[in-house]
């Protein structure tokens, strides 16, 4: 693994977040605009529909507001992730509770991926995504952090509240069931 | 689509995608891709759902960077401030022992049970100013001293607990035997009248203004 390079974005990330400590505004765009688009392909990944937007910037601003909890741990991305999808989840229960459908349903493949379904017109692409929405919510959670972000399984433990072992195991099962969808 | 038996290659194609391998690792990953047609194409497909997942909606960067709140360094308390707040909590669990200790004092010379028919007909746990005792003031062994409310006193003459054995004349407790004064020691032991729930409010209490102080 390169870790080389993952060490030179973390202590990017580090080096913006103590430039914005001291008033430097243009780091935090720097810093939204590294991490943003891929917190927004987990959201919509992982069940966020018109609400990407909202998500993202939520999970910025919850970041920023308590950014001397970060300390270094993990990366700069894999807490955000942690944050994004601990929004999420608020979401869905504060959905469930409100009585709206938010469970990830395999019936509800047509509208899980609204928010991806403007930008994806490619008919294999689509094929993809139908094949994605088969999957578990934590199968997709899994797989969107492993071959979308390139996250190592210790990364997307963190993030997503597991095991290593227990992410590997989503991520081939996962990987699995996309082969099975796809021979149909 | 068929699936090559070398798990621990496959488990690294997403790594290979990502250029996530160091030299050595990618060398050896891709030799084995080169001739491994089901890694191959498990590669290709790893590709296009990659592809697929990061066509994400796009982002107003600057519209999250407005909303961002400026930076406040976390306010960081002296010791001073946590001496001066143990010092608080101290206070206060002191004082409440010593009000809980002053009320069990206070429950003990002022038992209102007098035995004997006018005993039946006295409210216990009515306060009556004109009846209300004083150091000087000496009553009959069937006047019913003015009462202090007690509760658990109340309950037990309700429950028919036995009057010769609760009976105590109202004065001063220097006015009582050493057996009766033992009589009623015991009688309050057993009446359980130190409220449980005013010891865990105060522990509370304590608990909250130390943790408020220690913000």
């Amino acid at each position: 693994m390169t870790d080389v390079a993952l060490s030179t974005d973390e202590r990017t990330d580090l080096d913006l977040i103590a430039r914005w400590k001291a008033g430097d505004q243009r780091a935090a765009t720097l810093l939204v605009e590294r991490h943003a688009a891929a917190l927004a392909r987990f959201a919509s990944s992982v069940g966020a529909k018109s609400d990407v937007d909202e998500v993202v910037q939520d999970t910025f601003v919850r970041a920023f507001a308590s950014i001397d909890s970060f300390r270094g741990e993990s990366s700069l991305r894999t807490w955000l992730f942690t944050i994004a999808r601990r929004l999420l989840l608020d979401r869905r229960r504060s959905e469930r509770r409100r009585g709206e459908q938010v469970e990830v349903q395999d019936s509800d493949v047509s509208t899980e991926y609204d928010a991806l379904d403007a930008v994806v017109a490619d008919e294999t692409q689509q094929r993809l995504m139908k094949a994605m929405a088969k999957l578990t919510p934590t199968q997709r959670e899994v797989f969107t952090l492993r071959v979308g972000e390139g996250m190592s399984y210790k990364e997307i433990a963190e993030s997503v509240d597991t095991t290593e072992g227990a992410a590997r195991v989503h991520y081939h099962n996962a990987m699995r069931a996309i082969k099975e969808f796809l021979d149909d | 689509m068929t699936e090559c038996s070398n798990g621990e290659i496959r488990d690294l194609l997403p790594d290979l995608l990502h250029q996530r391998l160091d030299a050595a690792e990618r060398a050896r990953v891709e030799q084995h891709v080169a001739m491994c047609n089901a890694c191959s194409e498990e590669l290709a497909l790893l590709r296009d759902l990659c592809s697929t997942i990061r066509r994400a909606p796009a982002i107003d960067a600057a519209a999250i960077v407005a909303a961002i709140p400026a930076y406040r360094a976390p306010v960081r308390r002296s010791w001073g401030g946590w001496r001066a707040a143990a010092a608080i909590a101290a206070v206060a669990i002191g004082g409440t022992s010593i009000t809980l200790v002053n009320r069990e004092h206070a429950v003990a010379p002022s038992i209102p049970i007098a035995s004997g028919p006018r005993a039946e007909s006295t409210t216990v746990g009515t306060i009556d100013p004109r009846v209300m005792p004083s150091p000087s003031r000496q009553t009959s062994p069937n006047v019913v001293p003015p009462p202090t409310p007690s509760a658990p006193v109340a309950q037990a003459v309700a429950d028919g607990a036995e009057p010769a054995a609760l009976a105590v004349t109202a004065g001063a407790l220097g006015d009582l035997s050493d057996r009766e004064l033992s009589t009623l020691l015991d009688e309050i032991e057993s009446l359980d009248a130190l409220p449980s729930e005013d010891v865990e409010g105060a522990s509370s209490l304590a608990g909250s203004i130390s943790l408020e102080n220690a913000r």
